[in-house]
């Protein structure tokens, strides 16, 4: 491994690139510094926590969803496969996400329960901004991870914010150079047919460009060619990944290149299931194992790095408790999250569950948020910071939060 | 090469004493060019120029339009300064067949909010009787079918306002349209404010973009659209709800960002008061869908109520129309929207002595927003700020469509496009709107995409169907796509470093279809492309 590490760093020197007396020098930065990635994925849509993590001893789970629910792991009833799996303490992992069980079972990966936001719209806009934000838009209106990045060392990683697909997420906006990745393979200027060679000819005009817009410029262009020296020389993932998690292949390799990458965010939708979710099979099922094969993937790829690498995957609420006529669920409250790597005290299902008779759903039809999101962001941000926030920083980070209790999620608690 | 030669010699000058005359209609005669430069540039030491030259006129055109064109410059030659200044405020609408037919494909997102409300609702019950759905839920699934919808429509609007902003010849309205919108931004994917966005900027924005701040003040607080945004739809006195306090929102906005400013010095007393003053400024709730200004009489506090040290004593409404009346005309307001006038069309930080040209011009007129543009253009410092400052992705992505001749497709890839740039349009959450300067937009990451759309827009990819022929027919040999580039393009004005890096990949380019495609990538992603 060493050999490989050095081989890897010295190519990875070899394309610090010059320009316009910038200088980049790609040296190794993560593993020097002990600096652990923080890798948050946005379940975008709203996923339904409870056919997700099972709570298989609450008999209200089964009259509330006599069409879609997921029978209990020691069902006599139930074929194996459709079964849940067993986790503990009275909780079933739904079978499609059987590729996670062993990072649960070897205790890397945790689970929280009932846990989501403040906003109560219902609203997947409002509430995946409630997420990402970590705060209300009177807040603040930066992004959760962009104000933790100002209470990080600072550092002049070129890569060191990585947000992946179309646009800047949310999570980050207001960071200072943040770099947003489409896709690996194919991120490059020279993409364009006929022609080969547009990044020179960029290069050359911003080289002595004038203007606040030529030095961003320029950081761009040597961003853009980092991106693809790590892209021909890092070999990508030998394991498979469904379509739509190719980013976590991406960011494993960006990760294994070892330049400096802090904190990246991935985008992973497909939950709004409001119709024919499915059971043990069907349309829900489908998407968990894909989320559960890509993570489980991702996480084998990074091998030994995975020890600084912190996985977050939070959804903006889940679903109606009861299921609806069209056979699915609707737009909800509290949901599950997940929290792999980075030494998690993991194979435990941490939060309180609420029930699910009336009375304990919120407004009567939704599974209750027992535990802020922001519980999780305050203990995952110690963890990346390798101390305890003040109350003045957690104030920052979260306005207005503070926990009534930790879930230790990390280390001693 | 005599061309090219031209070509350089003209760039350089441009480049650096930024005063150059381009050939855009002038025939090129180089052993000239050099004396009429220097004349022009010795006319830049103060005075406002009569009589612009090649570079003034892009310079003119950059600030006060969505980008130069060549018919632009050709129109702003043929008036002159006055003149063209003249046809720009006037506001005069002439028919403009090529916008109408651009923008029929968006059409549907025009209307009233109870229109609109309708219009998507009755889509929504379609929709339910077609899938024959039996939902025990049925207003959450209706919400769903709604809100599918209602991003289309949205989508459309956006669509409305970029396909105006690209092909409208009154070109001053469209960008102070933009301006004011952010000035007075609401967040259009915010619950009900998505149906009365589009009447926000149809009524409220447009007919006094270049009209009185009065107005444009008012027109905007009795709106529906920033009644929800900012919550003053629900701000009641605190004896109606039993206790609970007034919403401050709006009120707080309205100071801060829409009038005085922070610079005023009011208190949480002044915020306080004014929203006591705006309570009952709320909206109606109709089952046909409609939600118009309304004045909710028992929601008012009506008491007297002192904001900056003025008593308003006028009862029910008459209290908050006073307020706005006052505020739009006080000191601190003219200054605070000289200040943000100035930051749009002269320099992220503008010279303290135009910021102060253009809140006399304002305080003269209480607000008569052409005098106030007038003032800034006749001051010394617009025409010194040149290339100083940054585009926004709007601008960008505008003027790069402009530049090219390019008409929206029908579809809402350009809209999308802008998203990726960073600046998706009317879905800004913040009431600060976008900002304009710099430092929000020369990032990393903006340049990237800015880099990406370069590729993509040369390619056809943006959603922008390109004019036939191509502005680059008869381009069949570098220097025909040269002087091409010169006169289509008024950004000509380049450097010497960009001419070698652009000339030399053109000439290896063997197959001479591909040689726009390259000058067009070349063109938008260079240094140059992103300043105004």
């Amino acid at each position: 491994m060493t050999t490989f590490l050095l081989s890897r760093r010295t190519v990875l020197q070899g394309f610090g690139l010059s320009l316009s007396g910038l200088t980049f020098h790609a040296e190794s930065h993560g593993a020097q510094e002990g600096c652990t990635c923080l890798v948050f994925v946005s379940l975008r849509g709203g996923l339904d926590g409870l056919n997700a993590v099972i709570p298989y001893l609450d008999s209200r789970y089964y009259q509330l969803r006599p069409g879609i629910a997921l029978a209990a792991p020691h069902a006599r009833t139930a074929s194996a496969h459709s079964k849940a799996l067993p986790l503990e303490s009275g909780y079933g992992l739904h079978p499609a996400l059987a590729d996670l069980l062993p990072a649960f079972r070897s205790k890397e990966l945790a689970i929280v329960h009932a846990v989501g936001t403040r906003d109560g719209s219902r609203s997947h806009f409002q509430a995946q901004d409630a997420m990402e934000m970590g705060c209300t838009p009177d807040e603040h209106s930066d992004g959760w991870l962009a104000r933790l990045s100002s209470l990080l060392t600072p550092s002049s990683a070129l890569l060191h914010a990585v947000s992946f697909g179309g646009g800047l997420s949310t999570a980050l906006r207001g960071i200072p150079h943040p770099v947003v990745v489409a896709d690996l393979e194919t991120f490059s200027v020279r993409n364009l047919r006929g022609i080969n060679n547009l990044q020179d000819v960029l290069e050359r005009n911003y080289r002595h460009a004038q203007g606040p817009a030529a030095g961003a410029g320029r950081r761009a262009l040597q961003a853009i060619g980092q991106l693809r020296t790590i892209s021909e020389r890092i070999p990508s993932s030998a394991g498979e990944y469904p379509h739509h998690l190719r980013p976590l292949s991406e960011l494993a390799r960006l990760i294994r290149a070892d330049v400096g990458l802090r904190l990246a965010t991935v985008n992973i939708g497909g939950w709004d299931t409001h119709s024919r979710q499915g059971g043990a099979t069907g349309l829900l099922a489908k998407n968990l194992s894909h989320m559960a094969s890509g993570l489980a993937t991702f996480r084998r790829d990074l091998g030994e790095n995975g020890q600084r690498v912190v996985v977050v995957a939070a959804t903006e609420f889940g679903r109606t408790a009861a299921q609806n006529a069209s056979g699915g669920t609707d737009h909800g409250r509290g949901s599950i999250l997940l929290v792999m790597g980075g030494d998690v005290r993991g194979g435990k299902v941490y939060g309180d569950f609420p029930g699910l008779k009336e009375d304990q759903l919120e407004n009567g039809r939704d599974l209750a948020v027992t535990t802020d999101l922001r519980t999780v962001f305050a203990e995952v941000s110690e963890r990346v910071l390798h101390r305890r926030l003040s109350a003045t920083e957690a104030d920052a980070l979260l306005p207005g939060f503070s926990p009534t209790r930790r879930l230790g999620l990390f280390g001693a608690s | 090469m005599k061309r090219f030669v031209t070509f350089v010699l003209t760039a350089v000058c441009a480049a650096s004493m930024g005063c150059s005359k381009t050939s855009v209609s002038a025939p090129a005669v180089s052993e000239n060019r050099a004396q009429v430069v220097v004349a022009a540039g010795a006319g830049y030491s103060g005075a406002t120029p009569r009589i612009l030259d090649q570079h003034q006129r892009f310079h003119l055109l950059s600030r006060f339009t969505f980008g130069p064109t060549v018919e632009s410059m050709r129109r702003l030659e043929e008036l002159g300064l006055e003149g063209w200044l003249n046809e720009q405020l006037a506001v005069a609408n002439s028919p403009n067949a090529e916008l109408d037919q651009a923008l029929d494909p968006y059409k549907k997102a025009l209307g009233t909010p109870g229109d609109l409300v309708r219009l998507y609702q009755y889509d929504a019950t379609t929709r339910l009787k077609q899938h024959g759905e039996q939902s025990s839920n049925l207003p959450e699934f209706e919400r769903l079918v709604r809100n599918t919808d209602t991003i289309e429509m949205l989508r459309d609007l956006q669509m409305v306002e970029l396909t105006r902003h690209l092909l409208s010849t009154l070109q001053i309205q469209e960008v102070m349209v933009d301006l004011w919108t952010n000035h007075f931004n609401v967040y259009a994917r915010k619950d009900r404010v998505s149906f009365a966005t589009s009447d926000y900027l149809e009524r409220a924005i447009r007919p006094h973009a270049l009209g009185r701040f009065t107005d444009l003040l008012e027109a905007t607080a009795r709106h529906p659209a920033m009644l929800q945004y900012l919550d003053n739809a629900r701000n009641r006195t605190p004896s109606s709800t039993g206790g609970s306090g007034v919403n401050e929102n709006y009120a707080r906005e309205l100071l801060e960002l829409h009038t005085v400013g922070v610079a005023a010095g009011y208190t949480q007393k002044d915020v306080s008061a004014a929203a006591h003053i705006l309570t009952g400024w709320s909206v109606e709730n109709t089952t046909e869908g409609e939600f118009g200004f309304l004045f909710r009489t028992a929601w008012h506090t009506n008491q007297p109520q002192t904001v900056l040290g003025r008593t308003f004593s006028a009862t029910g409404i008459h209290q908050g129309e006073d307020l706005l009346r006052w505020l739009a005309i006080h000191p601190a307001t003219a200054r605070h929207v000289a200040a943000k006038l100035c930051t749009r069309f002269v320099a992220d930080t503008p010279p303290s002595s135009c910021v102060q040209a253009a809140s006399e011009a304002f305080l003269a007129t209480e607000g008569d927003l052409t005098t106030v543009l007038r003032a800034i253009v006749n001051d010394e410092s617009f025409w010194l700020s040149h290339h100083q400052m940054v585009k926004t992705p709007l601008d960008f992505l505008m003027s790069a469509t402009r530049a090219v001749g390019g008409v929206p497709d029908g579809g809402h890839n350009l809209a999308k496009n802008l998203d990726h740039l960073g600046q998706p349009l009317l879905f800004n959450r913040v009431p600060t709107g976008y900002p304009t300067d710099a430092a929000s937009w020369a990032s990393t990451h903006g340049m990237m995409a800015r880099f990406r759309f370069a590729t993509r827009f040369a390619s056809g990819l943006v959603g922008v169907r390109l004019p036939t022929p191509s502005v680059f027919a008869g381009a069949d040999t570098p220097i025909a796509l040269q002087e091409i580039v010169e006169e289509k393009f008024p950004v000509a004005a380049l450097h010497p470093e960009m001419l070698d890096a652009f000339v030399e990949p053109l000439l290896a380019v063997e197959r001479a279809e591909r040689r726009p495609m390259l000058a067009i990538s070349m063109l938008v992603a260079s240094a140059e492309f992103q300043r105004k």
